[in-house]
């Protein structure tokens, strides 16, 4: 910094006390640069520097937002006016076919309310290590070794053959080739899940099990065997690679099962889920996370809630807006991102995200609403009675409680008196005498 | 006049807070003015009857009748509540789950929660300090001692309790009657009662036990008279008699002495009343009926929930008085921010107006004039609150009286705010504040020129609009500044000065558009001045002098730019003037430095970009992109001078100065392009399909061969897969993968046909044919529209894809083609096939101007549809989502501080959008250094100037 | 496989921003009053937050409820923006 920028920065300061104002960090590098820098300020003197920053500040802080102002409606009714013009389709992403995530209404829905079981399409990106991301063939590796594979995705027909105690499967050379997976990989998963013997004979793989006792019970090995996840995570239902044009590296796209992936989540996702369906899906992404190619660092996904869970509030928020960000870019709508911070915070506000929509007891408005509020807003007998019973006390702070019983709302207007002086009255009066 | 301090008798009193709880039984017997006693309504001579149900002393509804109880008329007395003595205790309905919970937790012997004391304490001082909700707490005690065998503090052993909804408990698998389920609750100590989410002053759970019925007023559950005169009871009441009826057959089978099992009946029956009274919708419980017609009674909770019940329909919203609807319509002769008001309204809706020495003249006149004549008066309140109705009769004695504290309701003026709003209303801009106009006719009027309907989504095909009249000065002036010309209502908060909503449009446009490309003759420019003023307007023609650039000559046309033309006939000599000149009559001086790069020919070297200098349009060719950049200099300008120049706040003056400037703008442009005349029919568009034809047939030709390439090997494929002799998941993934990806293939292929045929149009525009003019000068419609009218229609989609027959689920794929009638082609037009062709997929050669054949027309029509479906799905769901969404954020509000806070007092944000720029005020994206250093600058050194 | 993420990894992740724990009872009195807000108002952040579990790791001990948490943010509006938390229990 030079040392006239020093010089412009302590005036700015100083004109900044006396107009009792902050400026945002980025605004007082700018003003500080552009007013060192111009050319028909170079011979000012400090007189005219001053009034010039005076001047910029004053314009700074007409644009400031004041006080009274229901920032919360402003930004509401800016993101759900525009809403009523958005397709309801969903958009082809990246002609992958499987992978089409929703956009529109919907989407906005998922983002507000944090449903359980996350998006409908629930996507996860992630960016790989180097070498893996400069190499497409390496990169489709990676996919390949996590993609979900069944047992049933690599054979034809399989048979049981319940006197000698068998199962026989043919195998599906071609797509065991597809997918990646050897002959030896498959008989020793086989092996070990059923816990008999097994081997190959020309393309049919062979189980013998001899500690099973009822036909049921091998039929029911069979299905459970059929179904399976031979190789790769489960719960990871299409992998691909995709090249992203600005980054210029490859990263894999990934589809994830609602459900998650299986086994137990360990217990600090547990509870910081609160909810099992949300504690599988973050256990998936925790596993992707982890692999060795994998960076972590910038691994994102499209469900706030699991970013809230393994990467904390903070993070959390900000995957909310930028899935608000990106729910109406892809619809051509312009919305300042001052709203999008707003909801978010909001949501944020309690140290976990929160729903918009009422979730049985962990939405916002369950966390702060008075009792005439919930009651105009949801179940209304629910809320009485509970209300009743604990003996609860409305103290008309809200919007809506004051509407509902008359008063001036407490908002802009609302929050000042005007009266009149009435000694100015007389004061006049007397001086006509 | 005595300027004394005012004093206000009978204070109007508010209500403070409000304190829930359950009605103790002395309260209800408190409150109570009767006690009903008989099932009887009205006797013989339709009187109400004695400690009936209807008793007067519960209220009148009968005009004429007064009640018994205040002594008020009908429509005054606002009814009393009266009681029923059970004869036995009865369980609440809503409450009995609770009940159940507490008799799981706590001793019937000594009544306390079978927990230790320690514990007790324990929750006692967590539910005291606020630490959790209270409804946690109690689920947790509940769950802890319900598990344990025997009371630590007496020793007694569990019973167990069971409950069967809605209203039946059983201890030890006997009955537990309400009586005893009373005593019980009795029991528990205050302290207990606190940690099991009860209150000891307000809701003691055996409250939850009715002893007495309150019975709700008359006037809460009136009766009417059905057109056959015969006079039907409410549902409320329905019920009240059938409680009070088998309450008296019980009191008399208890004092009679019954046995057993018929009391235990009665009393059910009498429980299930109480029930159904309350909810009738409650689970394990048949509904209770309407004697005649089987349907279902209205209990208490049907009344309140729901989106008719109290709180939402009468509560959070009502009906208003002093309010008007109408259809609207447009006047392009109207100021901005003024309302056409129909004098049939203003003569209804009247403003109350306060009577003091220096309007007593004015508002005497008023009163003279009577209510029937406009401007008149319709009421005069007296200081004592009397209130007398202006007749032709009294009108003279009432104007005499007329004295300084009175208040007359006179009719709606001239200048008078007003709201004005459209449902649905969605945004701030739905619902502004006008100055009335008012005008012969029954309909509103709407500024035209520079066209205000856009924020309320209005257009002309029907649409009603409401009107709200202030009643007080307080709101009037509310709604005179803060919802009058103010910058939320040039720009909504939603994206500020990037997202202009009253601006000229559409004719506006196009006009101006044409006028900044155009050589008038002096004296038609001159015309068209006289033509924009208005009546008592700022403006004014005489006063302006125009310097014509350049005379007309017989070569003048080769002469100007390739997209500029000549209006008029004018003979050599002539002299001439710019549209641009014109338009820069209107803009203040002071409007310096600005650049705007148009939409219509951005490249162009010498009008692509409008630059105004010194308040002079120098070059450039408008367009919608440029008219909204100008009214956001002139805000944003205006108030970066006033600011810089220490004046205080400018955001009103900036709008009103914008929407004056671009007012006169507006209605130059119009009267322009009605003077130019402009036209967009069939011609155009001929001439627009005879110069591309032919290329948009090859490009079809093109297309149509490479997809039904690709169709046939796709089908090829899908046969191979379909041969396969196999059964797994992979087999039925691939097929399906295989179909996805010929489509999207496919689609792709005939989708490009469409956009290769606009990109032709945009490349060859014609900028003097109306079909290019309106698209791309912004004012309607893209170049889509041109194309499909002429040219092309393109391919439908519906649901994203090509119209295809019934989805074909797995086992098409798996067994041989069976016979389904339907499903393998998409109208019986076409051949069965594994993927439908081009024309039977949706693809659509013709444009509108050729005529789409049959199957076009039929594929096209669905895919309209489908918009249709889409947009009505919209509508709600986005309204859904509206409401939770505004009434979550309601409460949050901006503090002295900037920072944002809740109702709770919590702080959402330390500061609004982390630098406390107002989104609606913003230059660029918070403040646009550069812009406002220019506009600093000037004026710094015009004040250096000076001095 | 670990059953964690390792802390470097959620401290370091582009979405979390730079957080500062501020446990000196002096310096929280401070910083409310500088702001002018009591801590009940501030916003949470729960001590089960992966970002507190992370920093705990790396300060060797347990952060508790009441202490404050310094967060800089990268502002798309202000440049650069600090926001404070308070740690708090989460509820059942």
């Amino acid at each position: 910094m030079s040392g006239l920028e020093d010089r412009i920065e302590g005036l700015l300061r100083e004109v900044c006390e006396e107009e009792d104002v902050e400026l945002p960090v980025a605004l007082e590098r700018e003003i500080v640069e552009r007013v060192a820098e111009d050319e028909d300020l170079k011979e000012a003197d400090e007189e005219t520097l001053r009034r010039v920053l005076r001047a910029l500040v004053r314009n700074y802080k007409v644009r400031m937002i004041e006080p009274g102002d229901a920032v919360g409606v402003l930004a509401a009714q800016s993101m759900c006016e525009p809403a009523t013009q958005m397709t309801m389709r969903t958009f082809h992403l990246a002609g992958v076919a499987e992978i089409d995530v929703t956009t529109g209404i919907p989407a906005l829905e998922r983002v507000l309310s944090l449903p359980y079981q996350g998006p409908p399409t629930w996507v996860i990106y992630l960016r790989l290590k180097e070498p893996y991301n400069r190499d497409e063939e390496k990169a489709e590796a990676v996919a390949r070794k996590i993609r979900e594979t069944r047992f049933e995705d690599l054979v034809r027909e399989i048979e049981v053959n319940p006197e000698e105690r068998v199962i026989e499967a043919t195998l599906d050379r071609e797509e065991m080739e597809r997918l990646g997976v050897d002959e030896d990989e498959l008989t020793e998963f086989v092996r070990e899940f059923t816990g008999g013997a097994c081997q190959v004979e020309g393309d049919t793989l062979r189980v013998v099990l001899t500690d099973v006792e009822s036909i049921s019970e091998l039929a029911e090995l069979a299905n459970e065997l059929r179904e399976a996840v031979v190789k790769g995570i489960e719960g990871v239902l299409h992998a691909s690679v995709q090249y992203d044009e600005e980054e210029e590296e490859y990263y894999i796209l990934v589809r994830g099962s609602p459900d998650g992936t299986s086994g137990r989540p360990p217990k600090w996702i547990s509870r910081r889920a609160r909810n099992s369906k949300v504690a599988k899906r973050a256990y998936l992404m925790l596993k992707l996370m982890q692999l060795d190619e994998v960076d972590a660092t910038r691994v994102n996904t499209n469900d706030p809630k699991v970013i809230d869970v393994l990467l904390g509030i903070e993070a959390g928020r900000n995957a909310v807006i930028e899935q608000l960000e990106d729910v109406y870019e892809s619809q051509g709508i312009s919305v300042d991102r001052r709203h999008f911070m707003l909801i978010s915070d909001m949501m944020a506000f309690w140290g976990e995200l929160r729903s918009v929509r009422s979730m049985g007891g962990y939405s916002i408005m369950e966390l702060k609403g008075s009792p005439l509020t919930k009651a105009a807003f949801e179940y209304v007998s629910r809320v009485l009675t509970e209300t009743a019973t604990s003996g609860d006390v409305e103290e008309l702070r809200g919007i809506l409680e004051n509407i509902i019983v008359g008063r001036p709302v407490p908002v802009g207007t609302g929050t000042v008196e005007v009266t009149v002086d009435y000694s100015r009255f007389r004061e006049a009066e007397e001086e006509e005498e | 006049m005595v300027a004394e301090e005012p004093h206000v008798q009978d204070p109007p009193k508010y209500v403070r807070r409000i304190l829930f709880g359950i009605l103790p039984p002395e309260k209800i017997r408190k409150m109570s003015k009767v006690e009903v006693t008989t099932p009887e309504t009205y006797d013989e001579d339709g009187y109400p009857i004695e400690g009936g149900v209807m008793d007067t002393r519960m209220g009148v509804i009968d005009p004429g009748l007064r009640c018994r109880t205040c002594g008020q008329p009908a429509g005054k007395c606002p009814g009393h509540f009266g009681h029923i003595e059970l004869a036995r205790p009865v369980l609440h309905p809503r409450f009995a789950e609770r009940i159940k919970d507490v008799l799981r937790a706590t001793c019937p012997e000594c009544g306390r929660v079978r927990l230790p004391e320690d514990d007790i304490e324990e929750y006692r001082r967590e539910v005291r300090e606020g630490i959790r909700p209270v409804k946690s707490i109690a689920a947790e005690v509940v769950e802890r001692a319900e598990d344990r065998e025997s009371c630590p503090h007496c020793g007694a052993e569990a019973p167990k309790i069971t409950y069967q909804k809605p209203t039946t408990i059983l201890m030890d698998d006997e009955r537990l009657w309400p009586v005893d389920v009373r005593s019980w609750l009795e029991k528990i100590p205050d302290g207990d009662v606190e940690i099991l989410g009860f209150h000891p002053e307000r809701a003691r759970p055996e409250w939850a036990v009715l002893t007495v019925l309150p019975v709700p007023p008359v006037t809460m559950r009136p009766s009417i008279i059905l057109e056959t005169g015969e006079r039907a009871e409410d549902d409320l009441t329905h019920k009240l008699v059938d409680i009070v009826r088998v309450n008296l057959r019980l009191k008399e089978s208890l004092e009679s002495g019954a046995p057993e099992p018929i009391i235990e009946d009665q009393w059910d029956l009498l429980q299930y009343h109480v029930t159904t009274y309350i909810d009738n919708e409650i689970g394990g419980v048949p509904v209770a009926r309407h004697r005649t017609g089987g349907k279902p009674l209205k209990g208490i909770v049907q009344r309140l929930k729901g989106k008719e019940g109290r709180f939402r329909q009468n509560l959070a919203g009502k009906r208003v008085n002093f309010s008007a609807r109408s259809v609207i319509t447009p006047d392009p002769e109207l100021d901005p921010f003024t309302l056409g008001v129909p004098k049939m309204v203003a003569k209804e809706l009247t403003v109350p107006e306060r009577v003091t020495e220096w309007n007593l003249e004015r508002l005497r006149k008023l009163v003279l004039n009577g209510p029937d004549k406009y401007p008149g008066a319709n009421y005069v309140i007296k200081r004592d609150g009397s209130r007398i109705r202006i007749t032709e009769e009294n009108k003279e004695q009432v104007a005499e009286n007329l004295e300084p504290g009175d208040i007359v309701e006179r009719h709606l003026m001239d200048g008078d705010p007003v709201m004005f709003n459209r449902q649905p209303t969605l945004h701030v801009q739905s619902e502004l504040g006008f100055r009335t106009k008012v005008m012969p006719g029954k309909t509103f009027r709407l500024p035209a020129a520079c066209y205000m309907g856009v924020g309320f989504n209005a257009d002309f095909d029907g649409d009603e609009m409401n009107l709200h009249v202030p009643q007080s000065e307080e709101a009037r002036a509310e709604v005179h500044e803060l919802m009058g010309a103010y910058v939320y209502h040039l720009w909504p908060p939603k994206d500020g000065h990037q997202d202009v909503r009253n601006s000229p449009i559409h004719e506006a446009i196009v006009g101006l558009h044409l006028l900044s490309r155009a050589w008038i003759p002096l004296k038609e420019a001159y015309q068209l001045l006289e033509e924009v003023k208005k009546e008592g307007d700022w403006f004014d023609p005489s006063e302006v002098e125009l310097e014509p650039e350049a005379e007309y000559s017989r070569d003048f046309e080769r002469k100007i730019h390739r997209l500029e033309f000549v209006c008029g006939h004018p003979s050599p000599g002539e002299p001439l003037v710019t549209g641009r000149q014109l338009l820069s009559v209107f803009l203040p001086e002071w409007l310096d430095g600005v650049k705007i790069r148009n939409q219509v020919c951005p490249e162009d070297e010498e009008h692509g970009t409008v630059v105004i200098k010194r308040g002079r349009i120098v070059r450039g060719f408008l367009d919608e992109k440029v008219v909204h950049g100008i009214m956001g200099e002139l805000v944003h300008r205006y108030a970066a001078r006033k600011v810089s120049k220490g004046e205080g706040y400018p955001w009103f003056e900036a709008a009103e100065l914008a929407l004056k400037v671009m007012d006169k703008v507006g209605r130059l442009g119009l009267r322009f392009v009605t003077r130019y005349g402009f036209t967009l029919g069939m011609d155009e568009l001929e001439e627009i399909y005879r110069r591309f034809r032919e290329e948009a047939e090859k490009i079809c030709r093109r297309a149509i061969k490479r997809a039904r390439k690709l169709i046939r090997e796709g089908e090829r494929r899908l046969r191979e897969v379909e041969e396969e002799d196999v059964c797994n998941r992979s087999r039925v993934e691939r097929g399906e993968m295989i179909e996805r990806n010929i489509e999207s293939e496919v689609m792709a292929t005939l989708d490009r046909p469409r956009a290769e045929v606009e990109r032709l149009l945009e490349e060859n525009r014609d900028l003097f044919n109306p079909a290019y003019i309106m698209p791309e000068s912004g004012a309607r419609g893209s170049i889509t529209n041109i194309a499909r009218m002429a040219l092309i229609g393109g391919q439908q989609a519906i649901m994203g894809e090509r119209p295809h027959r019934a989805k074909h689920n797995t086992e098409h794929i798996m067994e041989k083609i069976v016979n389904y009638s339907y499903t393998d082609r998409v109208t019986p037009h076409f051949e069965k096939s594994l993927i439908p062709g081009i024309k039977e997929g949706g693809f659509v050669r013709h444009g509108f101007f050729e005529g789409l054949d049959m199957v076009e027309y039929f594929l096209h029509a669905m895919s309209g549809r489908e918009g249709l479906i889409d947009k009505g799905f919209r509508t709600a769901d986005s309204g859904y989502l509206h409401r939770r969404y505004v009434t979550t954020a309601l409460d949050l509000i901006v503090d002295e501080d900037g920072r944002v806070r809740d109702s709770a007092n919590n702080i959402i944000q330390l500061a609004y959008g982390e630098d406390r720029v107002d989104p609606a005020k913003k230059w660029g994206d918070g403040m646009d250094v550069d812009r406002v250093l220019d506009v600093v600058k000037e004026v710094v050194l015009e004040e250096e100037e000076e001095e | 496989m670990s059953e964690r993420l390792d802390p470097d990894v959620v401290l370091n992740h582009e979405l979390v921003p730079k957080h500062e724990v501020i446990e000196d009872e002096e310096e929280i009195e401070r910083i409310l009053e500088e702001l002018g807000v009591s801590k009940d108002d501030l916003p949470r952040i729960h001590t089960n937050d992966p970002v507190i579990v992370a920093l705990s790791e790396k300060l060797g001990r347990k952060i508790r409820p009441g202490a404050l948490v310094r967060i800089e943010r990268e502002s798309p509006t202000a440049g650069k923006v600090v926001v404070y938390r308070v740690v708090t229990s989460p509820p059942e």
